[in-house]
């Protein structure tokens, strides 16, 4: 066979629109992933129009960059196969843009704004004609829904449905006031005590029924708690003691967004809430990103604590640094790094982040400072 | 909006075959090749002939295009390039989706200036027919 090859323009140029190929750079191991037939791999690209795209895995997101390049690229094929074996090559049209793709955490800001209206309500289940009434008729949706519109994959959308505290009733999905849910933690940490039930041997069915009875939380919602804040194992409880000792104690620090509490009265108060069993598991440590201390001052004799959490601040940097200085003028490393780990990939991104957005100052004893970059805030 | 992407091997092969000068740089029936400039065309003349790809060394292809020629060269890329195809289906909800119909990993670039070639064509004619028996 020759070794010269002949380059034809493409014979079809009004097709040249429908068949416009794409480049999109892949890190080395995706690639062998996505070679591999039985990787099971998943791909999609997700967005709403106007976003910008995400690749999504079924476990990771990556953000979808453009890349311009000068050169023309051109990819050619041979003649049809229908045709004998030629010395022919067809040029496709030039391609000035390749995508690359970038590890980025999941968008997920939009599904609480989504979700805003449908919350569970206190005292809806069961009567159904009630719901009715007072139901002024809010839009649902169902995972299927969020799956189309939230920039994540399925196992994050779902971790994020998890960790939001999202209930899914008759396959809507409702978030779970904080109050309440903090409110069914303390009856179940009650529960255990007032029935005697060992934190290492908790029957589901036997806690659910308490609930129930008791304290008329519906089966359905309770479970759902319990999966959130433990795991399920052969009709059993393994309670994450860790989870719902936070859950209750930032339940007890949630109204105090504009004033502050005492930070010896609050831990006293979450540890009553807890019960004596627990009652050590209750730290300011479990607390992180979701609150401010002030140190005492003339009109508070001992330590202060507020909240603020920092899923209510911006997932966007420069907002999230603006918002942060707007509170605080002066940060301390430590202080400032809890308001960041959750819109940072890791401890590299959130340096880099900081050196980006903040400047940085260290005080004589080596306490390290960060303040506003005049011009971002 | 989910738009899926298939995976090579969830594609079907394509129909078309690379010229056997230039099967090895591709991979499922495409190759790259990279231009310092664009090809400009006037007017219709899709499908005819534009230039020789000549690969008879492969450290050193060559592209002729009318009395220019390019001295390339063939270099493997940084990172595989998935070459994206878009379907759009008949289906009545335009629904939009992908397919990674190949990897790429090589390329053929000319990126050098294009030398003038003074030798005539008529003596290129008159050796290539025999050469070259297209099924016509």
């Amino acid at each position: 066979m020759s070794q010269v090859v002949s380059l034809h323009l493409n014979r079809t140029p009004s097709d040249v629109k429908g068949t416009k190929y794409r480049l999109l750079e892949l890190p080395t191991d995706f690639c062998k992933q996505i070679e591999d037939p039985n990787s099971g791999l998943k791909l999609c690209i997700k967005g709403r129009e106007g976003d910008d795209a995400v690749l999504c895995t079924e476990t990771k997101t990556y953000a979808l960059r453009s890349v311009n390049i000068s050169n023309a690229l051109i990819l050619a094929n041979g003649a049809s196969r229908a045709e004998e074996a030629t010395d022919d090559l067809f040029l496709g049209s030039d391609i000035h843009e390749i995508m690359e793709i970038v590890p980025t955490i999941p968008r997920i800001a939009r599904l609480l704004g989504m979700l805003r209206g449908s919350e569970y309500g206190e005292d809806e289940p069961g009567s159904d004609t009630e719901m009715q009434v007072d139901d002024e008729p809010t839009r649902r949706y169902t995972r299927q829904d969020l799956a189309q519109v939230i920039q994540a994959s399925d196992e994050e959308l779902a971790k994020a449905i998890k960790q939001n505290h999202i209930l899914e009733l008759d396959g809507y999905l409702r978030p779970l006031p904080m109050h309440h849910l903090s409110k069914i933690l303390v009856y179940i940490f009650t529960s255990l005590i007032s029935h005697g039930i060992s934190r290492k041997d908790i029957s589901v069915e036997q806690l659910t029924a308490i609930l129930k009875d008791e304290h008329e939380v519906p089966v359905s919602v309770s479970r759902q708690v319990l999966e959130w804040f433990g795991d399920i194992e052969d009709s059993k409880w393994k309670m994450n003691e860790k989870a719902s000792v936070q859950q209750v104690g930032l339940g007890l620090l949630r109204p105090y967004s504009h004033l502050k509490v005492k930070e010896v009265e609050l831990l006293a108060s979450w540890r009553d809430a807890v019960g004596d069993v627990f009652a050590d598991q209750a730290d300011l440590k479990l607390l992180r990103g979701n609150f401010l201390l002030y140190p005492a001052d003339g009109a508070n004799t001992s330590q202060t604590i507020s909240y603020f959490p920092r899923s209510k601040l911006s997932t966007d940097p420069l907002t999230r640094f603006s918002e942060l200085f707007l509170t605080r003028v002066k940060w301390k490393e430590e202080d400032i790094v809890a308001f960041l780990e959750d819109i940072a990939v890791d401890k590299k991104e959130c340096d880099r982040l900081l050196m980006k957005f903040a400047r940085r100052s260290a005080e004589r004893d080596g306490t390290v400072y960060y303040t506003a970059r005049s011009g971002h805030v | 909006m989910i738009i899926p992407v298939r995976l090579p091997s969830q594609v079907p092969s394509p129909d078309h075959a690379l010229p056997p000068a230039v099967a090895s740089i591709g991979f499922n029936e495409l190759v790259l090749l990279e231009l310092q400039g664009s090809i400009e065309i006037e007017g219709d003349y899709a499908g005819e002939t534009i230039g020789m790809l000549d690969m008879s060394i492969e450290s050193k292809p060559t592209l002729r295009i009318g009395h220019h020629l390019l001295e390339g060269k063939l270099t493997g890329l940084p990172k595989p390039l998935a070459v994206l195809k878009s379907n759009k289906t008949a289906e009545p909800d335009n629904e939009v989706s992908f397919d990674i119909v190949s990897i790429i990993r090589k390329k053929i670039v000319f990126s050098k200036r294009p030398s003038p070639v003074m030798d005539n064509v008529a003596k290129d004619e008159l050796q290539e027919p025999s050469k070259r028996k297209r099924a016509a």
